[in-house]
């Protein structure tokens, strides 16, 4: 009886970040140009996130680099400046310099399931997203809007997501997250710029891979 | 002699009595390893703890289905898991998983968030570095990574469960659930899992067939209408069941060829079948007495000792083929007279062979005991049933027709013999020596039990790419943690852990198991809660809530009930593998197990089980492994013991220099056996110094009946001795075809010094007597 599994904790840790960012490139993709696999992505982010019962929004706004292949940086530099990491090898939490979470993606593989639909929907396979969601799609190539529903409303983890829409034009501008219990987040991207200049410096040394000795 | 025959004959009748009320009461014959083991290394206790993990291990079956198309993989595991509940034969299948395991999960931890910590946020609060928890919560809260509501944020306002959970060393990490089944995807194909619990004795051959027939019609029928699925398996039954239907196809292929080869062999000699059964006659005289006596000096006997006792007693056939070899030729007298021209010469044989076999005796191991007196009371009665019995059963007219052959036979004499050939025999010489010293260098010594057994290589593969696809890998080692109490034994646990963490890090192991990881002690939790109380919660919480907002402020919930012990994990929940881990857990004291896989250093392991109190390392397979190292050395001393405990008896009848040189041809198959084998690539065992053992016994019985043999006997003395080598090597020589390596290396060495120990047997014989 070695089995089953902490797995849909830690879905629900890693899963949104991943599925918005596959939403994102999905998005792009039926939408817009999709990265090639020399180009990365660099942008900023401003979001919202609205719960219930804090009497406050959350509002926090950071740059963020999107590499097929290698991953994405999240860095929130206001309220407070933190660094998020997800690679094929791991979701790592940097905080002043120090790592202050670490999933290694050898123990839960869900971080290299959901990478490896991130980087099918940059190469074209978004099979794995029509599996999850019913995928409806308004507008045209300069303004489009799609809407992401969970097909299975008692998935204990598409279950908590009662829609995702994703508006744009030549890329993603919006990405809106309502959950059933009411909650919600709102994200805007500016300056999106793709480049064909190999990352370098900080940047590349945060999306190797290779585990660090 | 009549009357020494019918007494015989009565003791022999007194025998199978002796046997007869024994098999009534019912023998115990013992098949366990551990028991060969000298008394005061035994164990009684860690070996019930033993028999019942791997009793617990060995009834567990992984099975991984795969096809291309998702939907095949899923039905192929739904109609298997059926199948396999529908058998009877199963205590559990586990296939489909609940869908709310998050839900039982959460909540079992969840009354008890303010005790539970990981290994570094304790680290981070006992050093006071609580504020980069809190940078993480905030982080956590406006990151990417968000799950907080203010539900959660109210309750858990550090979002300390989720780091917890997200920490659980859950196994077959590597299986995401796809649709409720736990899956994995490799390149194009998706592989599911199902686990099985079987119900019944999975080393019973009954069993056995059952379970495999029953598996194997599933899996022929799922073939016909999804022919791309495939299956792969692992799971003691799986590996028992081919073993057990190689190893009697094996021996059935094997004994058919020996027996055909040994009537084959006697009916060109002698025309006749007779020799055969007079043969088979002392053979069976001799187990049947060395049976009784055993079964009465013992009260039982290990399987082993039985076995190789069989092989031992079965020496006797040479001394069978001394007498009935000498009934060739117009000369041969009656039986009687013929028996008195071989008797010196099997006498000594019988002697010598005796004092090797007894020579075993002064091991301190019951097993080795065992095969002593086993051994031993069957050579003296197949000896007494060739002496005392033989000239009345055999026929009274001499054999005419044995001139060629007994020419043919005492070719290898004149080999020796003739001035012409000696140039040749310097050159055999020579090419013996050399490649013996060739082979001493390629020698190597292998005690592993592991490699002494064939595991089918179909299995083992299947096995790796279950490794490599699930991380699920078998195991037979553990830890046992005894302690007055269960918290004592957790407390235990979590001292080996950070141990065994290391352990895991440096490659000494791939990993381990224990409850402890999951249920912290009450100890723990106590001290966690203090931890969290005095360096998070009051430090911290009120600024933090204000930042985030939190209305109500730090009116955080912050009961807790109780603490976490083992009894919360229910029948049904995602951890109910760990129930297994408890062993014991009443008045008297408690026994836990961690279970460790892929050892790489058992030493490292060792050490560190020395080192916290209350645990033992329990290793089955380095515990035989050891001990076959230990038989092996002692095997090999005794081999040369008993050639110093021959000497006298040889010295007493043929003086120093003809001692010497009837020791001599054995001398050399002994020394060459192992190095020539070696050549080929055999590795040294406790096997080959059992056969060593054998091939010195042969050595001294053929050197001894050509230092016996008068001129004019020599035809028949040699016939004898190419009987005796040509029997040996259809009965064990053949042995070297087994694919067990045990058997192999067995047979092989066997082989090697039956054919040197006959080569040189000449050598032994009294020059001065026309040589």
């Amino acid at each position: 009886m070695t089995r089953r599994i902490a797995w849909p904790v830690v879905a629900i840790v890693t899963i949104f970040p991943i599925l918005r960012l596959t939403s994102i490139c999905f998005a792009e993709l039926a939408m817009g140009p999709a990265l090639a696999a020399d180009q990365t992505l660099h942008g900023r982010f401003v979001e919202e996130r609205h719960l219930k019962g804090l009497s406050s929004t959350l509002k926090s706004e950071g740059s963020f680099v999107l590499a097929p292949g290698k991953g994405l940086i999240w860095r929130i530099e206001k309220p407070i400046q933190t660094l998020t990491v997800i690679t094929p090898a791991a979701i790592r939490q940097i905080i002043n310099g120090s790592e202050v979470q670490h999933i290694d993606a050898a123990r839960v593989p869900f971080i290299a399931h959901f990478y490896d639909m991130l980087n099918g929907s940059l190469i074209g396979d978004w099979s794995a997203m029509r599996h999850d969601f019913a995928v409806k799609s308004t507008g045209d190539r300069r303004a489009w809007r799609t809407v992401l529903t969970p097909l299975q409303p008692d998935d204990p983890i598409a279950g908590m997501l009662a829609s995702i829409v994703i508006s744009g034009g030549k890329m993603v501008d919006t990405v809106d997250i309502n959950r059933t219990n009411g909650d919600s987040e709102h994200m805007a991207f500016l300056d999106q710029k793709v480049s064909s200049v190999p990352l370098v410096g900080e940047e590349a040394r945060l999306l190797d891979s290779r585990p660090a000795s | 002699m009549k009357i020494a025959a019918l007494a015989w004959g009565l003791v022999v009748a007194a025998a199978c009595v002796m046997l007869l009320f024994q098999l009534h009461k019912g023998v115990k014959l013992q098949t366990d390893m551990t028991a060969l083991l000298p008394t005061e290394e035994r164990d009684t206790f860690g070996q019930s703890a033993k028999d019942r993990v791997t009793g617990i291990l060995a009834q567990r079956v992984f099975i991984l289905i795969g096809d291309d198309d998702r939907s095949n993989a899923r039905a192929g595991g739904a109609a298997l898991a059926k199948a396999l509940e529908d058998s009877g034969m199963t205590a559990a299948v586990t296939y489909r998983i609940r869908q709310d395991s998050l839900k039982s999960l959460g909540a079992m931890y969840f009354p008890y968030r303010f005790g539970l910590l990981t290994a570094a946020d304790r680290e981070r609060l006992q050093q006071n570095h609580g504020a980069q928890i809190v940078d993480r919560a905030i982080a956590s809260v406006y990151g990417p990574s968000s799950i907080a509501d203010a539900n959660l944020l109210q309750r858990d306002p550090f979002l300390l469960i989720p780091e917890f959970l997200t920490n659980l060393p859950m196994p077959v990490a590597r299986l995401t659930p796809d649709d409720g089944v736990l899956s994995t995807r490799d390149g194009n194909q998706t592989w599911v899992l199902l686990v099985a619990q079987m119900n019944g004795n999975v080393y019973s051959g009954a069993f056995q067939e059952r379970f495999i027939s029953a598996f194997n019609v599933t899996e022929r029928k799922l073939r016909a209408t999804m022919p791309h699925l495939q299956m792969l398996r692992v799971g003691a039954i799986f590996y028992a069941h081919a073993g057990a239907k190689s190893a009697t196809e094996e021996i059935t292929r094997l004994s058919i060829v020996s027996l055909l080869g040994t009537i084959v062999l006697i009916l060109v000699v002698f025309r006749a079948l007779r020799p055969l059964w007079l043969t088979l006659l002392a053979i069976a005289v001799g187990v049947l007495c060395a049976f009784a006596v055993c079964l009465s000096i013992f009260g039982g006997m290990h399987v082993a000792a039985l076995l190789f006792g069989v092989s031992l007693i079965g020496i006797s056939i040479d001394y069978c083929l001394q007498y009935v070899s000498a009934g060739f030729g117009a000369e041969a007298g009656p039986p009687n007279e013929r028996l008195r021209q071989v008797l010196p010469g099997i006498t000594l044989g019988v002697a010598t062979t005796l004092i090797g076999y007894a020579t075993l005796l002064l091991a301190p191991f019951p097993g080795l005991h065992q095969l002593a007196v086993f051994s031993a009371v069957g050579l003296i009665g197949s000896f007494l049933t060739v002496v005392l019995w033989l000239p009345f059963l055999d026929r009274h007219e001499p054999l005419p027709h044995g001139a060629r052959i007994l020419a043919t036979a005492n070719l290898l004499w004149k080999f020796w013999a003739v001035a012409h050939y000696r140039r040749w025999r310097w050159g055999l010489i020579a090419l013996v020596a050399i490649l013996t010293i060739v082979g001493a260098t390629r020698l190597r010594f292998d005690d592993d039990v592991r490699h002494q057994q064939a595991l089918a290589a179909g299995l083992r593969n299947q096995e790796s790419q279950i490794r490599r696809l699930t991380g699920i890998s078998g195991g037979t080692e553990f830890l046992l943690v005894r302690a007055t109490d269960r918290d004592g034994a957790l407390q235990t646990e979590e001292a080996l852990q950070s141990r065994l963490s290391s352990a895991e890090q440096d490659g000494a192991i791939r990993g381990f198991q224990s409850i402890a990881e999951f249920i912290p002690s009450i100890a723990r939790q106590r001290e966690d809660r203090a931890l969290v109380h005095d360096k998070l919660m009051l430090p911290y919480l009120a600024s933090y809530y204000r930042r985030l907002g939190v209305i109500g402020g730090a009116q955080a919930d912050t009961d807790t009930a109780g603490f976490l012990t083992p009894d919360a994990i229910s029948d049904d929940s995602p951890l109910s593998f760990l129930r297994n881990l408890i062993l014991e857990s009443d008045a008297s004291g408690t026994m836990h197990v961690v279970l460790l896989t892929g050892i790489s250093r058992p030493g490292e392991i060792r050490r560190i089980a020395e080192a916290v109190p209350g645990v033992r390392f329990m290793d089955p397979a380095g515990d035989v492994t050891r001990l076959l190292g230990e038989y092996r050395r002692r095997a090999t001393i005794l081999i040369a013991v008993s050639v110093i405990l021959m000497m006298p008896v040889l010295i007493w009848r043929y003086g120093l220099r003809g001692s010497l040189r009837v020791a001599l041809p054995p001398a050399i198959a002994v020394l060459a056996a192992a190095p020539l084998v070696a050549l080929a690539g055999v590795t040294f065992t406790f096997f080959n110094a059992m056969a060593l053992v054998l091939v010195l016994s042969i050595g001294f019985d053929y050197a001894v009946f050509c230092r016996e043999s008068k001129p004019s006997r020599r035809p028949a003395t040699m016939l004898g001795v190419w009987l005796a080598m040509l029997t040996t090597l259809l009965s064990f020589g053949l042995l070297v075809l087994s694919s067990t390596y045990a058997v192999h290396a067995f047979g092989a060495t066997l082989l090697v010094g039956t054919i040197m120990a006959f080569a040189f047997a000449p050598i032994a014989s009294d020059p001065g007597e026309g040589f």
